[in-house]
């Protein structure tokens, strides 16, 4: 337990040491093959569709001439896989399909979407993010305090409210009562859409930073409780230099794990908001498409969904093994 | 090595560790006796007062008044009645939820944890791999794709709902799997199941009774989030999520129909929250006694 | 700079009555109680006591940095200005450049991600109050790491968890005085360490103590290291200072009973005593302090006058540096150490009963390390046997073998005949050992399950041994380990720490074992608790003829526990023979320096 662990051999040599990069490429390709699964089983969404998946593309009031058709066109007597692989092949390419309903490539559908969505969704995840953070270092600082109570109790009420009943809240208080934003849609362009972003905005950054305060007061609060801080403050170190040195550097896994945890709920919340003010995002998109049975844009959506999870965690993970040097050097100092 | 306690300065140290307790306790009682009588109308759904699905054009959009206690949507229909009516349907599903989350995740966690080996590496890796799966999404496209269901999605959302609490019990269980009281329970002879079930898991009682209330609450949130998207309840069906939904197009004419099942949903959830606090908050206090 | 500290004279650090209350709402609690000591630059002096002593709050109260709940009156001078009077930030300008702190655990007073060379030279400016640049930090952190003692450069990269827990220690120290602080208050410094590291870092604080003039303040458990190193004492019980001096005079002639039975509870390294000295009691926590003199409960000198009013702390010489708080100092003998030069009778030669377990090139890896290394034990019964060695030595994976709870990766492990080696033990072989052999362990707040009774626990054994009446046997092997029957109905959480490692051992005999494994029962107790356990356990031995396996670190608990040991190091016995000729003719030098290390009493 007490012996010195044998040394990393000291390398001149700059560049990445061979177990590290190893870790990264092995990463890396699980992340192609957890993709490869997702397509695969998004592949199968027709197959699942009520009705069958002739049905699942022309829509449910095709006509029996309309699916022969289709089923020709998509080959769906062909084997399984074999409409996989052809399917596949179409999306590296970047073909996502045609909407049913609305006749029209699924990636312009998703790009149109997306310009209301990522915006929202960044602007969101950096609010939630910075204030959820700067919230827990105040409270932990301050345990047991009032404002700590009273945080806690906020994240406790926010956590247990769902998305859309705040949108209905805020959307009711500040866009009907108050009057001082738009409460529904998404305006037209410039200044205006701005404006009809604000409640769509506040509503998640409210919902998530929920999450952050709770998880950053909960780690900090370990960190400000360890010897290491007490002996810090020991050797009359400033609390500046301690937050920056002790609390942030030791929280820093938890709070890259948090911050990939939070893209991934913010998606799922944004479903729900947009509903709530209208908004014509990927989540609108996703939910019209599951009540028209628009099959080629859930699956659209959900290719679109899993990407970003699976991306999410593959940085998550790398940048964890960047900021913590125990991980770094288990993996450097295998051979 | 000897390591020699100072509890005065332990005891804190972990004041900052530990989150704060709100310490109210009339919250907490009220918190009771809300989920007291959610779980009365869910039982008996007789106890509204009207047909909760009784239209009545001419009392259309009413506000809260001695005949209607919580007003009318759109259609006339009592309010309050659907409120009540609502509950079955808003308790079950968060329930069924949590105790299939609870006691999975136990029986999982027990395995990898206890025995570890083989059987830890295939749990572990599951866990890993459906981590960062957001469960309400995956609800999401299922019920977009196979037109939904309360089974499916009950059973999505619990799968999905595991690894976070199958790792955090698992935590819980190899922390002490190989304490002293467990080990001298083996070297008594005790079989192993007697280890597990008499030493092992009533020491994690607190950990499952956590997750419970947990899973509880996010079901609150999960369910009603799936009725609002239109994916949970038939439309017109006395759900709280659904409701919500149906009566946003009159906020802008009368809020109460909206409004009402929100809270409702918000104190079914905050209600769980704050048992559930209570209950470890008094398991503390019971552990320093001891 | 400070004139004052120029000056010289009020260099150092002084308390002049300095007290700590625990608030609770609207009670308050005493904590620790008009403490009054100073240290002046390059002298050592120790605060000594057992847990529930104060003595790590007064390190804290020091400092100015107790937690919240905590608060302090009376006033501690720091380079002649009183310190916990400035504002907080006064006060952190004063940390680390007049006072500086080290901790118990080097495991987890360092940050463990960052590199060792920014962590010893954080606090570091240039003259002129700038910066240092990259390359004067680095040299600084080499030549301060150089002066504890690390001199390879390579470890300023490093961070802390490539290190071992001596070299953090080290590392920690230099931390602390890199800004050339006046007074170093080192809090059980040693503790987590191995004997031979802890000689090492109490050498160099030392070392620093005279090459820095650094005074020193030394917070321990353990006298033993207090008198090897410090030039004056002061011994802390339940919150007050009840003797102090130079160490010589305490040493030679303690004053206070409560000094004097630590004294005697201490086990003697050289030789066997019958009958470990101990102290009846335990010591009173901050809300139960009786009024009078706090030790007159446990005192077997007290009179009815001790226990009216309180004792003042007043001078017992002419020079006036030794002080006791104790009415009766003048009048009663004290007696230290009352065996001494008696070897116990009988204890040392015992008739070698029955091979029970016999292991034989037994190994044992965890992954790709080695834990134990080809190791050939042999335990006959009636005797006990000690397994020596300093942490990562492997006596633990031994002694767990040896129960079962451990599979040996190769070799034979052979337990009343029953090869636990072996691919496939049946249910009726285990039934058999674990009807032979049982273990307590070391650590007495987790050995028992807290939720459930004293009384639960112990008839689980007997239900497994076959009692007939639980009640009855329950109540037997209470009485049978020194605790009244009524225990039965005790949480755990009720008990004192000796109470529960004497609960853990009534649990071990509950099955009627002939083998008690022992790992470390007594190494988290304080000193008066352990010589009750030591001697417990030399009776119980008397009294059921049981055989033992002593697994321990502490040289002079296996002189008073056992008759054959084995010395243990990386994994390999070094060393095997009979107790006292090990320790008094040691052949290797693994077993003559561990010998070595140890700090002694005797000067």
């Amino acid at each position: 337990m007490t012996t010195a662990e044998a040394p990393v051999a000291a390398r001149k040599r700059p560049g990445i040491p061979a177990g590290l990069l190893r870790y990264v490429l092995l990463r890396i390709s699980a992340s192609i093959v957890v993709m490869l699964v997702v397509s695969f089983v998004v592949f199968l969404f027709v197959h699942a569709a009520p009705g069958g998946p002739e049905y699942a593309i022309a829509g449910k009031l095709a006509t029996e001439e309309q699916l022969a058709n289709i089923r020709q066109i998509y080959g769906f007597d062909r084997p399984l896989l074999d409409q996989y692989w052809t399917y596949l092949g179409q999306l590296l390419q970047g073909e996502l399909g045609e909407s049913v309903i609305q006749r029209r490539p699924v990636a312009a559908l998703l790009g149109e979407a997306a310009a209301v969505t990522v915006p929202l969704l960044v602007f969101t995840w950096v609010i939630a993010l910075v204030a959820g953070v700067a919230i827990g270092v105040v409270t932990a600082h301050r345990a047991g305090s009032r404002v700590d109570r009273f945080a806690l109790g906020m994240t406790t009420l926010a956590a247990s409210t769902p998305a859309f009943v705040l949108g209905t809240v805020v959307a009711w208080f500040f866009g009907i009562e108050l009057g001082w934003f738009p409460a529904l849609g998404i305006g037209d362009g410039g200044l205006d859409t701005v404006a009809h972003l604000v409640l769509p905005a506040t509503t998640m950054a409210i919902a998530v930073l929920a999450i952050t305060t709770r998880i950053s007061r909960v780690r900090i609060g370990q960190i400000l409780a360890e010897d290491q801080a007490l002996f810090a403050r020991a050797r009359g170190l400033g609390r500046w230099w301690t937050l920056r040195n002790v609390v942030l550097r030791n929280a820093g896994v938890q709070l890259i794990t948090l911050s990939g945890t939070i893209v991934v709920s913010l998606f799922t919340g944004l479903i729900l908001v947009e509903r709530v003010f209208n908004l014509p995002g990927i989540g609108s998109l996703m939910v019209e498409a599951i009540h028209d049975q628009d099959m080629p844009v859930i699956q659209g959506v959900t290719l679109c969904a899993a990407s970003l999870v699976v991306v999410v965690n593959l940085v998550v993970d790398l940048l964890c093994m960047l900021v913590d040097p125990r991980l770094r050097l288990r993996l450097e100092s295998a051979r | 090595m000897t390591a020699v306690p100072h509890s005065t300065l332990t005891s804190s140290r972990s004041r900052a560790a530990r989150l704060p307790v709100p310490r109210i306790p009339v919250l907490t009682t009220l918190a009771g006796l809300f989920l007291l009588a959610v779980a009365a109308c869910a039982i008996f759904p007789g106890l509204a007062p009207v047909d909760p699905g009784a239209i009545d054009a001419a009392a259309s959009l009413q506000g809260p008044s001695g005949e209607h206690l919580l007003g009318t949507d759109q259609l006339g229909r009592d309010m309050f009645s659907r409120i009540i009516a609502g509950a079955r349907t808003s308790l079950l599903g968060p329930l069924l939820l949590a105790v299939g989350v609870t006691v999975v995740g136990t029986l999982l966690a027990v395995a990898a944890g206890y025995f570890g080996g083989r059987i830890d590496a295939v749990i572990s890796r599951m866990v890993d791999l459906l981590y960062s799966v957001p469960a309400l999404l995956v609800a999401i496209v299922v019920a977009g794709v196979t037109g939904g269901g309360f089974g499916i999605t009950l059973a999505v959302l619990i799968v999905f709902g595991l690894p976070l609490h199958v790792r955090n019990l698992r935590a819980a269980v190899m922390e002490r799997a190989h304490l002293p009281y467990m080990e001298a329970a083996v070297t008594l002879g005790l079989p192993t199941w007697r280890v597990v079930l008499t030493h092992l898991v009533p020491t994690i009682v607190p950990n499952m009774v956590a997750t419970f209330f947990l899973v509880f609450t996010y079901g609150v949130v999960e369910f009603s989030s799936l009725s609002f998207l239109g994916l949970g309840s038939p439309p017109g069906a006395p759900d709280w999520g659904r409701m919500v939904s149906d009566n946003r197009a009159t906020i802008f004419t009368n809020v109460w129909p909206a409004v009402v099942p929100a809270v409702a949903i918000v104190l079914l959830a905050v209600s769980t929250n704050l048992i559930g606090e209570y209950l470890q908050r008094k398991h503390d206090q019971a552990r320093r006694q001891r | 700079m400070n004139p004052t500290i120029a000056a010289g004279r009020q260099a150092g650090l002084a308390t002049d009555s300095l007290s700590v209350w625990l608030e609770q709402g609207r009670a308050r609690r005493p904590i620790v109680e008009s403490i009054s000591l100073r240290v002046a630059p390059g002298e050592s002096i120790a605060i000594v006591g057992e847990s529930g002593s104060g003595k790590s709050v007064t390190a804290r109260a020091l400092l100015g940095l107790l937690p919240p709940e905590l608060t302090s009156e009376g006033d501690v001078k720091v380079a002649g200005t009183s310190f916990l009077r400035l504002s907080e930030a006064a006060r952190r300008r004063l940390r680390g450049n007049e006072i500086a702190f080290i901790m118990q655990d080097p495991f987890t007073m360092l940050n463990p991600v960052m590199k060792v060379g920014d962590q010893v030279t954080a606090a570091l400016r240039g003259a002129d109050g700038r910066k240092l640049s990259r390359a004067e930090r680095r040299a600084e952190a080499v030549a301060r790491l150089n002066e504890v003692g690390i001199t390879d450069p390579a470890v300023v990269d490093k961070y802390p968890f490539q290190l071992s827990g001596g070299m953090r220690q080290r590392v920690g120290i230099a931390a602390a005085i890199a800004e050339n602080p006046r007074v170093l208050i080192a809090d059980e410094p040693t503790t987590a360490l191995d004997v031979t590291t802890q000689q090492e870092v109490l050498k160099l604080l030392d070392r620093l103590r005279r090459t820095h003039e650094l005074g020193l303040i030394l917070i321990t458990h353990d006298l033993r290291v207090a008198f090897a190193t410090c030039d004056r004492v002061y011994v802390m019980y339940a919150g007050q200072i009840v003797e102090a001096g130079q160490t010589d005079a305490i040493r030679a002639r303690p004053r206070h009973p409560y000094t004097a039975a630590l004294l005697a509870a201490e086990p003697p390294l050289d030789h066997r005593v019958p009958r470990l000295m101990t102290i009846p009691g335990s010591v009173p926590s901050p809300g139960s302090r009786p009024d009078g003199c706090r030790f007159a409960p446990r005192c077997p000198y007290a009179v009815a006058a001790c226990t009216s009013s309180p004792v003042s702390l007043r001078t017992t010489d002419e020079s006036g540096t030794h002080r006791v708080r104790c009415d009766r100092a003048d009048e009663i003998t004290l007696v230290t150490d009352d065996m001494t030069g008696r070897p116990a009778a009988g204890a040392e030669t015992v008739q070698p009963g029955d091979l029970l377990v016999k292991m034989r090139g037994v190994r044992k890896n965890f992954q790709d390390k080695v834990a134990v290394d080809g190791v050939d034990v042999d335990v006959y019964a009636g005797e006990s046997v000690g397994l020596v060695g300093e942490s990562g030595s492997g006596k633990t994976t031994l002694a767990r073998m040896m129960v079962g709870l451990t599979r040996p990766s190769a070799g034979s492990v052979r337990v009343g005949g029953v090869e636990l080696a072996a691919k496939r033990v049946s249910r009726q072989q285990w039934a058999m050992v674990r009807g032979l052999v049982q273990m307590a362990f070391q650590d007495p707040m987790s050995t028992l399950n807290p939720t459930r009774t004293i009384g639960s626990t112990l008839r689980e054994g007997l239900r497994l041994a076959g009692a007939d009446d639980l009640e009855t046997a329950t109540s037997e092997l209470l009485e049978r380990v020194g605790l009244p029957a009524g225990y039965a109905r005790r949480w755990p959480g009720q008990l004192s720490g000796g109470e529960r490692q004497r609960v853990a051992i009534a649990r071990a005999l509950s099955r009627n074992p002939r083998i008690v494994v022992c790992d470390e029962v007594v190494s988290a107790l304080d000193v008066s608790v352990q010589a009750h356990i030591l001697n417990l356990l030399r009776e119980l031995q008397a009294d059921l003829g049981l055989t033992y396996v002593f697994i321990t670190h502490d040289l002079a608990v296996v002189r008073q526990i056992t008759d054959r040991v084995y010395v243990l190091n990386h994994g390999k016995v070094v060393e095997s023979g009979p107790t006292p000729d090990v320790l008094d003719r040691p052949q290797h030098d693994y077993t003559k320096r561990l010998i070595a290390s140890i700090p002694r009493v005797e000067q």
